[in-house]
């Protein structure tokens, strides 16, 4: 069985070994920073390109994370009604009762958010 | 399940208050005080009484023995330890003596404890007291009595010890706890050959086992019997372990009255009783028990001869008597023994209380050489105690003439009888009869010795006093009707007691009394009465008119400085056991065993360890990245174990 | 056995916490009002106020379920079934499991109540956490298939994650949380892949018939399946290791159990540690022998578990805080408690003495941590071993509580934790694990000295500061203290009845 993966194991052994020969080769190649300001580049996040306007290390507001939060939250659960729509006609009744119950704790669960001021933005 | 609750309810009384006792310490605030505290503890201990009458009087009337099982208590290998408690007849007559003595000592209490700071405290002692003691008479195996058999000893020390700040008090209880512990030492080393001999630790198991077919050697039987006896002796106060009984009267009168008199030390007599089985078939056992009790029955009548303490000159009346019950159950009279048990709690009880009214009458005091005409200031506690002496002193038809009358008998008559030992019992009875009417002149008669002040204060007890004083008189009067033998019996009283332990006490083995005639019967009889007399005419002539004050111990010579210094036993006891035992302790085994070796050791090794797991703890950075590398470095161990099959 | 599709009787308590929690959710929601409505005259603040309402609605709805799951007995004759598709089994033995847990849920509750207002902790999020928490706990010991028990441990394990971080004014509180947040994540990666490989060696994720086609002689050694059937438990284990904290997936444990509000503490130590014990008990050491796997088991399973308790017990003597030191207590216990099970001898009796253990630290550890609320006050922390100086003087109730439990956990008689250890080395022997047995021992009279030192310096230590202040409210608490306390010296002295109800847990899981 194990005669499957060679493949993996020669992918591996190329990739490192491509890998490595790269790095080697800079290490011998590249020219050498004595001190910080010899190469200014060498310390922007990606070595290339234009320099970058701002910093992107900025916070978010926290009021953005819970709407997100909500938004999947809700988001999911209401994706959860359409493979239901598609097999509800064959289960029948229990579908019915099922999905009743599941958008009753929706709407609980939607009523504290919502009495909770979790939805309004402050 | 009543045999349960006649427990527990004991039980109950003493986790209550002595929670309280904790609560009120702590708070500085009285949840509750001692009157609530007596009312519990009394309420506990006679509901228990009611309950008992009612088993022994309708339950157990129609039938041998009632057993109920609480639980399993544990099983360990072959041994099968059941919470079973058994009521038969034996257990039934020490219950209600037990419960009933106990209810009216509890009463007593309350008028005697009024105003101690800690009376609380002391009503959850005594109430641990009963339930320890049930659970020795009710408990039907071994382990189980072994337990109430600690318990009453621990209880007896916190007694004795009850108002320890007082040092001489708090050394007395320590005595008692260490002397009864060289005892039950004696009755584990019995236990233990028991089990491995049978297996079994059940009454019922190991009587029916030597009864029916020792496997055991004679020898081994007798040294199994000879060990109990000497937990015996420790409980019971006989020789060599008596010494204990006297120092214990530090404590609370009620306490002596009812641990020290009535009940714990009873224990021993009904110990040797429930293995009636055992002892029957340990001869040479029994003849340690008969002569042991005779030795100590007329070795601590002479000491009370001449003692000035009133609680002590009791004290050793209790040792002596308590040697009557050992000689009769050593005749194999075992009804007799607890015949005379159940007398002597009534009128003991009496005696003590009596003296724990006088010493409250004259503040305090407890020497008799001080007392003197107390019969006109307290007439209800000198007629119960006159009452109770003459029971003591067997005068018929009081309690104890019946059951000293019958032990001396069987002595003279049983099988395991011995003229011998009958020549010290009686003389020990003349003792007997002789010191305790010289208690009563010198206390009662006469004129009063003291010192004006506590002349002043000299007055009647209250009535919660008096009135369980004249409870036991009563029965020191009667208690003894239920035993009147047949020679006595003009054809028609019927020998109550006898009837109803006749069977209990002869399942295991009959013992033989030689035949003698009713005329020597007769004369036995006779000769105990005409011994009583005498006891009381000697007393009388030498101390109903004494005037003055009497002579200082300091100045007795040749005999009675023997007998009032006991005979030195105590420092006997002092020098070649204790002291050598306290320089080994101190020079070998705490300098060098303990400071040395096991400090070294326990130190060494817990102080390294604290270095290991300190260590360890490092391990702990608080960073989760190493958290998370812990988890990998177990997961690749746990990987790695896969190696074991593939 | 049953096999039903759903049958609400089965379930009434499960429905019942339920419904408890759209009960607490809706109150919270509506929680001005209310408080409007009925707070007219007394004196509190509105955030005592509402902690107070809700730790009784909640306590209400406890004991209505409590008395649910006792109907469930009644109405179902005590018979088991299983449920929704090989996804749950009810009833029978396992009510006992879920009362238990249930009553460490009340324990829980009693002793929050006055400990969110001091925190100030908003009460209703608290109980609802608990609530969902509890749920998760309820399923995940009667799950049947691997979705249902990952599904039914997250939601265990996710609120109490929330909880942890509920002192939100308290750093250490939030750095605990995201600790536990971010192993517990790890460990459910541990787990996932577990079953996924189990998935792919058996085809199948319902637990019994993973468990039938992992024995032998169903399996074949040196085959990629069974090579890969011993990986899965091997993932599986080191999940569930992680949530009983065994060493060295208990790394979390000592930092966690410190930062969280003490009531969660105790409720992480019994009840999660209690239903992942279950769990692991289910897969483990059921009925079903693994053959060639129990050798690994074996080898696993008594390594961590020793390597637990000698850790556990060892550093536990150098902790100077006393949540620190009762973190790594619950280490070494977790450790007695797996090795029970380190046998793999697939008897009830091994199954047995593991519930019984885990059902007696219920109690002991409540009862200790509990006497660490009661003594709490405003402003005041009682965590250290300096904060119990003297403690004895001034609150003789709570130092002999706090001694009983510590006898408890030392395994003194007559404490329920001597019989529970006897148990546990009862396992051991039998098994002729003479050396484990010994040195489990030895450690256990190494955890002697670190229990007595609490009463040591509660009873003989001098107090440093002055600790009289009174505290009303404690009613709750001393509640819990004394239940806690009656329950370890009862069973203590009389084990049968506790013995046969884990039994009978213990027979279902088979």
């Amino acid at each position: 069985m194990a005669g499957q993966y060679l493949p993996v194991l020669l992918l591996v052994i190329i990739a490192s070994f491509t890998v490595g020969l790269i790095l080697l080769l800079n290490a011998l190649l590249g020219p050498k920073a004595k001190q910080r300001n010899d190469f200014p580049s060498k310390y922007t996040p990606f070595e290339c390109g234009s320099d970058m306007l701002e910093d992107n290390n900025k916070r978010v507001s926290i009021r953005f994370y819970l709407i997100a939060l909500l938004f999947i939250l809700f988001d999911l659960e209401g994706i959860l009604l359409y493979p239901w729509a598609v097999v509800a006609r064959s289960i029948g009744t229990v579908a019915y009762i099922e999905i009743l119950i599941f958008i009753f704790f929706l709407a609980v669960a939607f009523i504290y958010a919502w009495r909770r001021n979790a939805l309004e933005w402050r | 399940m009543e045999l349960f609750i006649i427990v527990l309810l004991p039980l109950i009384g003493a986790v209550s208050n002595g929670i309280v006792t904790v609560i009120n310490a702590a708070r500085g605030k009285q949840v509750w005080g001692e009157k609530t505290a007596g009312v519990i503890a009394f309420g506990a201990v006679a509901a228990s009484f009611v309950i008992s009458v009612y088993m022994v009087f309708v339950k157990l009337a129609h039938s041998e023995a009632i057993s109920q099982t609480a639980y399993q208590w544990m099983a360990v290998g072959g041994l099968k330890l059941s919470i079973t408690f058994m009521l038969d007849h034996i257990s039934a007559v020490m219950l209600l003596v037990v419960t009933g003595v106990s209810s009216v000592i509890h009463f007593y209490s309350i008028g005697y404890i009024h105003g101690d700071e800690s009376s609380v405290r002391y009503f959850s002692y005594l109430n641990l007291f009963v339930f320890a003691m049930l659970l020795l008479i009710l408990g039907d195996s071994m382990p189980l009595m072994f337990v109430g058999w600690e318990g009453v000893g621990l209880c007896s020390y916190l007694l004795i010890g009850f108002w320890y700040k007082d040092e001489e008090k708090a050394i007395a209880g320590k005595k008692a706890f260490i002397v009864n512990r060289i005892g039950d030492f004696g009755f584990l080393l019995g236990m233990f050959l028991i089990f491995a001999n049978i297996g079994s630790l059940t009454i019922a198991d190991v009587n029916h086992y030597f009864h029916a077919n020792p496997g055991m050697t004679f020898f081994w039987i007798n040294v199994t019997a000879i060990c109990l006896f000497i937990g015996a002796t420790g409980k019971s106060a006989q020789i060599p372990l008596y010494v204990w009984l006297p120092d214990a009267m530090a404590g609370p009168t009620p306490v002596s009255a009812l641990i020290h008199a009535a009940t714990m030390v009873t224990a021993g007599v009904y110990m040797v009783c429930r293995f009636h089985g055992l002892f029957l078939a340990a001869p040479i056992a029994m003849h340690v028990v008969l002569w042991i009790g005779a030795l100590t029955a007329f070795f601590s009548a002479t000491i009370a001869i001449f003692q000035n303490d009133i609680k002590k000159v009791l004290a050793y009346s209790t040792v002596s008597q308590l040697g009557f019950m050992f000689m009769a159950a050593g005749a194999g009279a075992f009804a007799i023994a607890l015949f005379h048990l159940m007398t002597h709690a009534f009128f003991k009880a009496c005696l003590f209380l009596g003296s724990g009214s006088v010493i409250h009458g004259m503040s305090g005091e407890q020497d008799i050489r001080f007392m003197g005409g107390l019969k006109s200031k307290m007439p209800h506690t000198y007629w119960t105690f006159l009452v109770a002496t003459i029971a003591i002193a067997g005068f018929p038809p009081f309690a104890a003439f019946f059951s000293k009358d019958e032990i001396l008998w069987n002595v003279f008559a049983s099988e395991y009888g011995n003229k011998i030992v009958w020549v010290i019992g009686a003389i020990a009875a003349l003792f007997t009869a002789f010191y305790m009417f010289r208690l009563v002149y010198l206390t009662f008669f006469g004129e009063f010795r003291g010192t004006h002040e506590q002349e002043h204060h000299l007055h009647e007890s209250p009535k919660t006093m008096t009135v369980p004083l004249m409870i036991l008189a009563v029965l020191s009067t009667i208690g003894g009707w239920i035993g009147i033998p047949k020679l006595l019996s003009l054809g028609f009283i019927p020998n109550v007691l006898e009837h109803y332990l006749e069977h209990a006490v002869s399942k295991y083995g009959e013992v033989h009394l030689h035949h003698y005639s009713h005329s020597i019967e007769y004369g036995l009889m006779g000769l105990s009465v005409a011994i009583a007399i005498a006891g009381w005419f000697f007393a009388k002539r030498k101390y109903a008119a004494i005037k003055g004050q009497l002579p200082d111990p300091a100045t007795y010579k040749g005999i009675s400085k023997l007998l009032y210094n006991k005979y030195w036993i105590d420092e006997l006891y002092m020098k070649i056991v204790v002291n050598p035992l306290k320089s080994l302790s101190t020079n070998v085994f705490l300098n060098i065993t303990d400071k040395r070796l096991i400090d070294g050791v326990a130190n060494g090794s817990a102080s390294s360890w604290g270095r290991v797991a300190m260590m360890f703890s490092k391990l702990q950075t608080g960073n989760i990245q190493s958290y998370g590398f812990y988890m990998i470095v177990g997961a690749a161990l746990a990987v790695a174990f896969i190696w074991i099959i593939f | 056995m049953s096999e039903l599709f759903f049958d609400p009787a089965f379930l009434l308590g499960e429905l019942g916490l339920a419904a408890l929690i759209v009960v607490l959710t809706l109150a919270d929601a509506f929680r001005k009002p209310l408080y409007q409505l009925f707070n007219g005259t007394t004196q509190l603040s509105e955030l005592e106020y509402r902690n107070r309402q809700a730790g009784w609605l909640t306590g209400i709805g406890f004991v209505i379920v409590a008395a649910l799951f006792i109907y469930t007995n009644k109405l179902t004759g005590g018979e088991p079934a299983i449920l929704l598709h090989n996804s749950l089994k009810a009833g029978g033995g396992l009510l006992i499991g879920k009362l238990v847990i249930l009553i460490a849920g009340i324990l829980t509750l009693l002793l929050s109540i006055r400990y969110t207002s001091i925190e100030s902790i908003p009460g209703i999020d608290y109980y609802l956490l608990l609530c969902f928490s509890l749920l998760g706990a309820l399923t995940l010991i009667a799950a049947e298939n691997f979705i249902m028990l990952f599904l039914a441990l997250e939601m265990m394990s996710i609120p109490i994650y929330a909880m942890v971080g509920l002192k939100r004014y308290n750093p250490r509180s939030d750095e605990s949380a995201i600790k536990y947040l971010l192993l517990g994540g790890f460990s459910s990666g541990f787990l996932l892949l577990g079953i996924s490989f189990l998935y792919g060696a058996t085809g199948s994720l319902v637990i019994s018939d993973v468990l039938t086609s992992l024995s032998f002689p169903t399996i074949e050694l040196a085959t990629p399946q069974a090579l890969f059937g011993a990986l899965g438990l091997i993932f599986l284990f080191i999940g569930l290791a992680f949530k009983v904290s065994l060493v060295p997936f208990h790394a979390w444990t000592p930092d966690v159990y410190e930062g969280a509000a003490t009531p969660i503490t105790a409720f992480m130590s019994v009840a999660v540690k209690l239903s992942a014990f279950a769990v692991i008990l289910k897969i483990f050491a059921g009925s079903t022998s693994f053959g060639g796997f129990d050798s690994i088991l074996v080898g696993m399973l008594g390594f961590f578990a020793l390597i637990t308790v000698m850790y556990g017990n060892s550093v536990a003597i150098v902790q100077t805080n006393v949540k620190r030191m009762l973190a790594y207590s619950s280490i070494a216990h977790a450790g007695y408690m797996a090795l029970a099970i380190a046998p793999m001898t697939h008897t009830v009796d091994a199954a047995k003495a593991v519930l019984f253990y885990g059902i007696g630290y219920v109690a002991m550890n409540m009862l200790a941590f509990g006497v660490l609320i009661y003594l709490t006050r405003q402003n005041h922390y009682c965590e250290t071993l300096d904060d119990l100086k003297g403690v004895a003087r001034k609150f003789p109730g709570a130092a002999a509580m706090m001694t009983i439990a510590m006898f408890s956990l030392a395994g003194i008689p007559p404490a329920v934790g001597f019989v529970g250890k006897i148990q546990i080395f009862m396992q051991l022997i039998n098994a002729h694990m003479y050396i484990t047995a010994v040195i489990a021992l030895l450690f256990s009279f190494v955890a002697l000295y670190f229990y007595i030192n609490v009463l040591v310096v509660m009873y003989m230590k001098e107090p440093d500061t002055d600790k009289t202040i009174e505290s009303s409210h404690q009613f709750p608490v001393w509640v819990a203290m004394a239940a806690s306390a009656l329950l370890i010296i009862l069973l203590g002295i009389l084990p049968t009845p506790l013995l046969n109800w884990s039994q009978q847990w213990a027979s279902i899981l088979f």
